[in-house]
């Protein structure tokens, strides 16, 4: 089979022992690589009610067919396995070169079991696999982390690692690779965590064969031409931090979580303010044409800087009410170098915070936090607090949906996650396809599994039925997962002019296979039925497909314009969502739906 | 009659003008986006090839329309009043 290495690298992190096993063919061509390979293979490897932070919970990394292909914008892999924060599929994505290591050591998934009783570093490498001891490593920040192992293995080698937020088992800690990247969401750095490994690191420069090596050397110069086009000039220019002046504009950037009462000035760490006054630097994937990385120079700390996208930024300030570049910058900053999701961390003190404001916290809770000077520095505090798990930091560490249980008073009606996944920085009151796709995710509340902001932010969007959404919701779930499986990076969409047809003809000649646009668009379709199906399996019921409460009894005003969203709006959707997918009115996937996609025989 | 506009410029369109705001009075009663586009050229030329085609007198496919911070446009649907505001802003919705 060209384009894969055909094998799997299970590893027993608990009897320290590893294994290949082959990878079929028909399995592939069912779900790709990615996303929906780690979908495939958490199904058969997780075992039914398994505990996420516990042995039994597999770590999948997964590679794809296009790794290695050298196409613009393809060195990506994912990270899946049963969120700690949600109990249901967690699968994150991340990119550069680490991509390329896994599968130049032979494998297109690497599967880790169990629990090691040390903290280890894995080492994967021509010689195999090596469980070396990490406990000089603890304790040390991601970038700390990648430095040492880089020092001790020496050149070649390249590492994903958690920081403490994942060694403290923080249920939003992230998995940190290629100096800074981030699997950021779902809590994948927790079960990392769990099972003790510190680190993993792969050198392998292993070549897969393509099935038409001139073609695709073709489609790679012709990429690389258009990714540098109009299609993408956003992400080459400010990068994502251009959306928070224009949400701001829009009135649909969520703040002081999700009230929207603030009164403050956002302008002050728009893209294009950091672009004029900051000292700012653009960085790469590896083999990437668009380069979307801001690298900013942090105020007054030298020359430390930080990788700063939208959602971080959102995150990191208006969602917590703050608009002091330099508090922003340095939390960024701190939540990578820690190893914590910016969009949970944040959500979660935006939440907290609140709750203070309202003097609902318990009294024996009160006697827990950090001494502060002003909101800046007990966000801070908080940060801090959450990735050692010291103090309040130790509740807050569970996340918004677990910690509103606890507290009650009402404080689950503005926890603002979906399924126990934080929501990012698009407001579900404004963008109504959004919303639907936000109730609807198997992860949570995500806006990168359906791109349906895209629908909302159209000219057509005023005169969309509630019927349409729900279709569009289908369609951008099963387009999101085909990239995600291949994978691409989702910036360089606007580049083909027909998606399927283009990268049908792509996984062809990389493949050999004959597989159409018709077929590929049904993986899209197969692998979002499994994610619901592993969903439905571990629990999952028609109450998950939600939003906050806030959403819906708070509407936005301004001015003379109301923005709202009702219970009935968004149920009503989600029938039309569940009948354009095939699924029962309670979202429950027929028998024969699973067999019409081969997932069941 | 005149008619008095304000454009709100976004993303590497106001980084390449050092404009967040552009007002635009014409001495006529009907006016579009074409007017627009060609007022902004001549203010502003380095948006040529960027932002804007001069020679069509209209937005690169990067860039999109919004009327009033309201409902995003075509060109061609956009009827413009006095006092109305065009917002120019990235057309790529990610991130």
């Amino acid at each position: 089979m060209f384009g894969y290495n055909n094998k799997i690298l299970i590893i027993d992190v608990s009897s320290k022992s590893w294994k290949w096993e082959d990878l079929e063919e028909d399995v592939v061509r069912d779900f790709i690589g990615g996303s929906g390979l780690g979908a495939y293979l958490l199904y058969q490897h997780c075992p039914i009610g398994a505990e996420p932070l516990s042995h039994s919970n597999p770590l999948i990394f997964c590679a794809s067919p296009l790794v290695g292909s050298k196409l613009t914008t393809t060195s990506k892999f994912a990270v899946v396995s049963k969120s700690p924060q949600t109990g249901f599929i967690g699968d994150s994505l991340s990119s550069s070169s680490i991509a390329l290591s896994i599968k130049g050591v032979g494998a297109d998934a690497v599967v880790i079991t169990g629990a090691s009783r040390e903290w280890i570093s894995l080492v994967v490498d021509k010689e195999g696999v090596r469980f070396n001891d990490a406990s000089n490593l603890l304790g040390t920040t991601t970038s700390a982390t990648e430095k040492s192992l880089m020092g001790t293995l020496g050149k070649g080698y390249d590492t994903a690692c958690i920081g403490p937020a994942g060694e403290n088992l923080v249920r939003f800690a992230s998995i940190s690779n290629d100096g800074g990247r981030q699997a950021g969401r779902t809590g994948n750095g927790a079960v990392m965590g769990s099972k003790k490994i510190k680190a993993i690191s792969f050198k392998g420069h292993k070549k897969i064969p393509s099935f038409d090596e001139n073609a695709l050397a073709k489609t790679r110069i012709d990429l690389n031409y258009k990714s540098l086009g109009e299609a993408t000039e956003k992400y080459r220019t400010l990068g994502t931090m251009a959306n928070l002046s224009v949400f701001e504009r829009l009135k649909i950037l969520p703040t002081g979580n999700f009230r929207n009462q603030s009164n403050k000035d956002f302008q002050n760490i728009s893209g294009e303010a950091m672009h004029t006054e900051e000292k700012v630097s653009t960085s790469h994937c590896a083999n990437c044409t668009i380069g979307c990385e801001k690298l900013i120079t942090i105020p007054n700390s030298g020359s430390e800087k930080v990788r700063l996208e939208y959602q971080s930024l959102f995150a990191m300030g208006p969602l917590v009410g703050i608009s002091d570049r330099e508090t922003i910058l340095k939390s960024s900053k701190f939540c990578d170098e820690s190893g914590m999701d910016t969009i949970s961390a944040g959500s979660t003190c935006a939440w907290f915070m609140e709750c203070m404001q309202k003097g609902i916290i318990p009294e024996s809770w009160l006697k827990l936090l950090p001494r502060y000077d002003n909101e800046e520095d007990l966000f801070a505090q908080l940060l801090r607090s959450i990735a050692e798990r010291s103090g309040i930091g130790d509740i807050l560490a569970e996340g918004s949906a677990r910690v509103s249980e606890a507290i009650g008073l009402g404080s689950q009606e503005f926890a603002m996650h979906v399924k126990g996944l934080e929501m990012p920085g698009y407001e579900p009151r404004s963008l109504h396809t959004m919303a639907l796709a936000l109730a609807v995710s198997t992860r949570g509340a995500c806006h990168n599994r359906s791109s349906a902001y895209e629908y909302d932010f159209s000219s057509d969007s005023d005169g969309y039925k509630q019927s349409s959404r729900g279709r569009m919701v289908v369609e951008g779930e099963d387009y999101s997962a085909v990239m995600d499986s291949l994978i691409w990076c989702k910036f360089v969409r606007r580049v083909f002019d027909n998606f399927y047809d283009e990268s049908a003809e792509i996984l062809n000649n990389i493949t050999g296979w004959d597989i159409d646009p018709k077929q590929l668009a049904q993986c899209g379709e197969r692998i979002n039925n499994l994610k619901k199906q592993f969903n439905i399996r571990e629990g999952w019921n028609r109450s998950h497909d939600n939003l906050p409460k806030r959403i819906f009894s708070d509407p936005l005003i301004n001015g003379e314009k109301v923005s709202s969203i009702s219970e009935s709006e968004l149920d009503n959707m989600i029938e039309y969502y569940y009948d354009a997918r095939g699924w029962t009115s309670d979202g429950i996937i027929p028998s024969e739906k699973l067999v019409s996609l081969g997932i069941k025989s | 009659m005149a008619i008095n506009l304000t454009v709100e410029l976004f993303g590497n369109s106001q980084v390449l003008t050092g404009q967040k705001l552009i007002d635009l009075q014409f001495l006529k009663p009907q006016v579009d986006i074409c007017d627009v586009i060609q007022a902004l050229g001549q203010r502003f030329p380095m948006l040529d090839g960027k932002v804007l085609d001069f020679g069509t007198k209209s937005l690169l496919s990067s860039y999109a329309l919004n009327l009033n911070g309201v409902g995003f446009k075509d060109a061609a649907q956009i009827e413009l009043a006095d006092g109305d505001s065009i917002l120019i802003l990235p057309s790529q919705a990610g991130g």
